[in-house]
């Protein structure tokens, strides 16, 4: 039975691929071999890590499964268990001081409760080492970048998870989205950036765990255009969409030709806390590459983005994207760009140690989503152009005022979250709102929300029933959140019978 | 003596009273708002049909092979 050995280490004395006895195979340079350690590493060190834990011996799902279908057929033993190593902010005494303190909390609830709090605290989250000398980065969950950028920017992890983890009997957590690095034997980047989107739709449906081997037989189980499929010979996003089905999901996909379009689904499925993945063309045309979308920086307050003279598209407000690229890191800021000539959207990729940016082409945006939200963000984003247009019209036709710039937002949310959302946001309703929302409506699972604002009106949110589709669509009411400027209960009188639905103010 | 509630205490659930539903459903003002709508339509056409491609798949976009090693 092998021994397990929990070491307490001071965080940035050796570099951590030292620190763990790491060696490159023959042929692999080491900062290939080690590049995506060495991001973790530093990223770690952003976040203010103090001191690292190492589990000698830890079993890893992901891996065992990788294991279990590809690696014990190899001649050469591979070892079945990993390594973990545990990040926090706090130096390694009092690290060691307070994890004793927490085993003599005697009350159950007490327990919990102090191991939350010390989590929130010091704990930073983790990394799986795999026995794998060319690519030892395994299962990677950091907590994300601090929520406020500065006065205008704020960064937002909608698409993070939460995952527990257990150090000398306690209790921890962090949250964030898995990371793992590319093996090319049982996975390669389009297998490694679909497997981080499900962490998302997993938390959300409670479906099971999808592991990379998993998702690479799956995504081979009907077609091989390119060959075997372990060693990873590459998928096609035929495969992809085949293995995102098979798990449960409904595979949303998009051709990204129009920068506008694409910037705004981007801003949509994050703030629906779906992670999208990003499938990514090299300038030269010869590359693809896929990406998972952990995060997004938004400008805060809103800066108007006209995308028609008179419509405000909220989306204009994404100014970068975090993504998980295996082949550096995790959480690797990327700017958003428009290409001129084809007004297509350009992803730059900022590498640090002084190399030069990376470019991209995004081409295709596809999105693991529950089976049963039929419709789509394209679907609910005409639906917001729509619904602008039918502003303007009515204050043009009726209320004989000016043009007034209008904004607009959409996302899908699960309807207890909407609800939610409107007593603990800013634009707060009143309770009772809230009780006959849930006591007259009959919602869906999932609830599909555009919302319009406008100098004259007040914050409106029109419901729609996901279930529905566009031909037959279904709405579920219009939510009227204050009366404070002019033209706000004439448009919300009207959006109601426009839409056949009930006002709720 | 009546009761006097509190206007402020009631959530009002608008299913749109009669005169504004007769003032909408008027012929004349429908039409009215038809006209702006198709206006406002084509105005924002271009838009409309970015959304429309988008989801407009070929096998062409099925077949693109992700292949970037590490």
């Amino acid at each position: 039975m092998p021994k397990q050995n929990i070491a307490f280490h001071a965080f940035g004395d050796t570099a951590l691929a030292d620190a763990l006895g790491l060696k490159p195979p023959p042929f692999v340079k080491k900062e290939e071999a080690h590049r995506q350690i060495e991001y973790v590493q530093e990223y770690a060190g952003e976040l203010g890590c103090q001191s690292l834990v190492i589990e000698s011996h830890y079993i890893d799902r992901d891996y065992m499964e990788d294991h279990s279908v590809f690696y014990s057929k190899s001649l050469y033993p591979y070892p079945n268990s990993c390594q973990r190593i545990h990040f926090f902010s706090v130096d390694q005494a009092t690290l060691s001081t307070e994890l004793k303190r927490l085993l003599d909390v005697l009350n159950r609830r007490d327990f919990r409760k102090a191991c939350s709090a010390f989590s929130e605290r010091y704990y930073l989250g983790f990394s799986v080492i795999k026995p794998l000398p060319g690519c030892p980065v395994g299962r990677t969950v950091l907590r994300c970048f601090p929520k406020r950028k500065d006065k205008t920017l704020v960064r937002r992890f909608d698409c993070a998870c939460n995952y527990p983890a257990h150090l000398l009997g306690v209790h921890l957590s962090v949250r964030g989205l898995a990371f793992q690095q590319q093996d090319l034997g049982v996975s390669a980047c389009a297998t490694t950036a679909l497997w981080s989107a499900l962490q998302r739709a997993r938390e959300l449906e409670g479906n099971g765990p999808a592991t990379p081997a998993q998702i690479t037989i799956r995504a081979s189980q009907f077609a091989l255009p390119f060959g075997r499929p372990m060693p990873s010979e590459k998928l096609s996003l035929d495969q992809m969409c085949q293995a995102v089905q098979s798990f449960g999901y409904a595979p949303n996909l998009f051709r990204a030709d129009d920068f506008d379009h694409s910037r705004g689904l981007l801003y949509s499925s994050v703030s629906s806390g779906l992670s999208p993945v990003l499938i990514l063309e090299a300038p030269r045309g010869d590359r693809m590459h896929a990406v998972t979308v952990a995060g997004m920086k938004v400008r805060d307050p809103h800066v108007e983005t006209l995308i028609n003279p008179l419509i405000d598209d909220r989306a204009g407000d994404l100014v970068d994207l975090y993504i998980h690229d295996d082949r550096l890191g995790p959480y690797l800021r990327a700017e958003i760009r428009r290409q001129r000539r084809r007004n297509r959207l350009v992803i730059k990729v900022p590498l640090r140690k002084g190399q030069k940016t990376e470019t991209w082409y995004l081409t295709h945006i596809l999105l693991p989503m529950h089976s049963k939200i039929r419709l789509s963000l394209g679907d609910l984003r005409e639906l917001g152009i729509t619904l602008v247009c039918s502003a303007h019209a009515f204050r043009e036709s009726l209320l004989h005022v000016g043009p007034i710039i209008t904004s607009w937002s959409s996302w899908i949310t699960r309807s207890h979250s909407y609800l939610e959302s409107l007593r603990v946001t800013k634009d707060r309703v009143s309770p009772r709102v809230v009780e006959e929302l849930c006591k007259s409506l009959m919602f869906p699972r999932y609830v599909g929300v555009v919302r319009m604002e406008a100098a004259d009106l007040d914050p409106l949110d029109l419901l729609v029933d996901t279930t529905s589709t566009q031909r037959n669509l279904n709405c579920l009411g219009i939510v009227q959140t204050a009366n404070t400027r002019t033209n706000t209960n004439s448009l919300a009188h009207f959006l109601a019978f426009h839409c056949e639905c009930p006002l709720f103010r | 003596m009546a009761q006097v509630k509190k206007k402020s205490a009631r959530v009002r659930v608008t299913r749109l009273d009669d005169t504004v539903a007769h003032q909408l459903a008027d012929p004349a003002t429908k039409k009215r708002i038809e006209k702006a709508m198709a206006r406002w339509e084509k105005k924002t056409r271009p838009l409309i049909e970015a959304v429309r491609s988008s989801e407009t798949l070929t096998e062409r976009d099925f077949a693109v092979r992700i292949n970037t090693r590490a």
